[in-house]
């Protein structure tokens, strides 16, 4: 029996990202993982920086660097709404990696409390793509 | 009359121009391509966020509470105006700012904060006395989501402090390349509608939509703004191409205009000579 499928549609301001068929994925909720099927019982849910996973049909498995968004489960729709997201093959990673190197130094430098925030959270979004590219 | 030399000056001066905003008209017109498809690409996230913020506000059935939310008597009046930098591009900024004066004419200059995006609204306004809290550039090839986080924060963090009780922007749509709509839409507070579109549907939250709302509305305005930063440079450059493809056409009538009127001046010149021989030569006899 084919797989039951669900439609799943990735959206980010600046662009469409994915829109596609899909047998299950998982996401990274702010309460922890959660691995969606065809046919779930609607949920709405903030995203945080993490790997969405997703499984298309004939067992392909890809899997997506996300920096954050909300998700909503309806009616066999998924819809993400994502701060950013990208395939491993879509990172860019010497970008990501300059990244990294630039963020390290700030926070060795130790300047206000503002910049060392966001320097952490470049930090961490650096991290998680290269980790996605690197497909850990 | 002009002399053979000073049409042919004149001539040289309007070629000159012509070329120049015949290369403006080509810059923008590959321009206007990517602005318009930016513009596109930008409506699904617009659109998406607008339903899920439909369906969480039904859920949450008018318990949220949100700095954002917050009605109050519209006493002072924010106004973020999208202009461009350049000029170049016909009536695009006249157009803006003139919108901009009509809505502002029942409130007098105390009670009226602008944030400008765009060095030409911003020039204008300072001059006349308005008070413009927050100057930003406006990008001319891409706007990035980036730059519309910067106005973002700096109006809602004028809202929060209640320095303004209303915010409004005033933009210019992008309808077709040569048609353009100035727009004033509200940003603050947030008008979410609970009514429409609501799937009845019983949803899970997490965490709870309280708490999931007011996460997505500085998201929704940042949304909000950043589509019309996309809509007002598309509508910039479209203006642009039109206006300097107009430009250089005139350039060309003016100039065939002057090679008759150099034609016209030569004849007569050599006319006159002919005369001037003839008539010499008629004399000596």
């Amino acid at each position: 029996m084919a797989e039951r499928t669900f439609k799943l549609e990735v959206v980010t301001p600046e662009r469409l990202a994915l829109k596609e068929e899909a047998v299950s994925i998982i996401v990274p909720g702010v309460e922890g993982s959660i691995g969606i099927l065809a046919h779930r019982a609607p949920i709405m849910s903030e995203l945080t920086l993490g790997q969405v996973k997703v499984r298309y049909k004939e067992d392909v498995t890809v899997r997506y660097a996300i920096s954050g968004g909300f998700m909503e489960a309806a009616e066999n729709t998924v819809r993400i709404l994502a701060d950013s997201f990208e395939s491993a093959k879509e990172i860019d990673v010497a970008r990501a990696e300059a990244a990294l190197k630039r963020a390290q130094e700030r926070l060795a430098a130790k300047s206000s409390d503002i910049d060392m925030a966001r320097a952490e959270a470049a930090l961490r979004r650096a991290l998680n793509r290269l980790r996605v590219a690197r497909g850990e | 009359m002009a002399t053979m030399r000073d049409i042919r000056r004149r001539i040289r001066t309007v070629g000159n121009i012509q070329q120049i905003t015949n290369a403006l008209k080509m810059v923008a017109s590959a321009q206007v391509q990517r602005a318009q498809s930016k513009a596109a690409a930008a409506r699904p996230y617009a659109d998406n966020i607008a339903a899920v913020m439909r369906n969480l506000a039904a859920a949450a059935e008018g318990q949220v509470e949100h700095p954002l939310l917050a009605v109050r008597e519209p006493k002072n009046i924010g106004l973020l105006v999208i202009t461009s930098d350049k000029g170049m591009a016909g009536s695009y900024n006249t157009n803006v700012v003139r919108t901009v004066i009509d809505t502002l004419r029942p409130y007098s200059k105390d009670r009226v904060k602008l944030v400008m995006l765009g060095k030409k609204g911003r020039l204008f306004f300072s001059r006349r006395g308005y008070n413009v809290v927050e100057g930003f550039s406006m990008p001319s090839s891409e706007v990035t989501f980036t730059d519309a986080l910067n106005v973002s924060n700096t109006i809602r963090r004028l809202f929060e402090e209640a320095q303004v009780d209303v915010v409004y922007v005033v933009y210019t749509k992008f309808i077709s390349i040569v048609k353009h709509l100035v727009t004033v839409d509200q940003v603050l507070p947030a008008a979410v509608d609970a009514g429409e579109g609501v799937s009845s549907e019983e949803y899970q939250f997490e965490p709870a939509p309280e708490v999931l709302l007011g996460h997505l509305l500085p998201k929704y305005v940042d949304t909000q703004i950043y589509r019309a930063m996309v809509e007002s440079l598309a509508s910039e450059q479209g203006a642009r191409m039109t206006a300097m493809s107009s430009a250089t056409d005139n350039a060309a009538e003016m100039i065939e205009r002057l090679t008759l009127d150099l034609n016209r001046a030569r004849q007569a010149a050599i006319t006159k000579e002919l005369a001037e021989i003839v008539s010499g030569a008629q004399a000596l006899k």
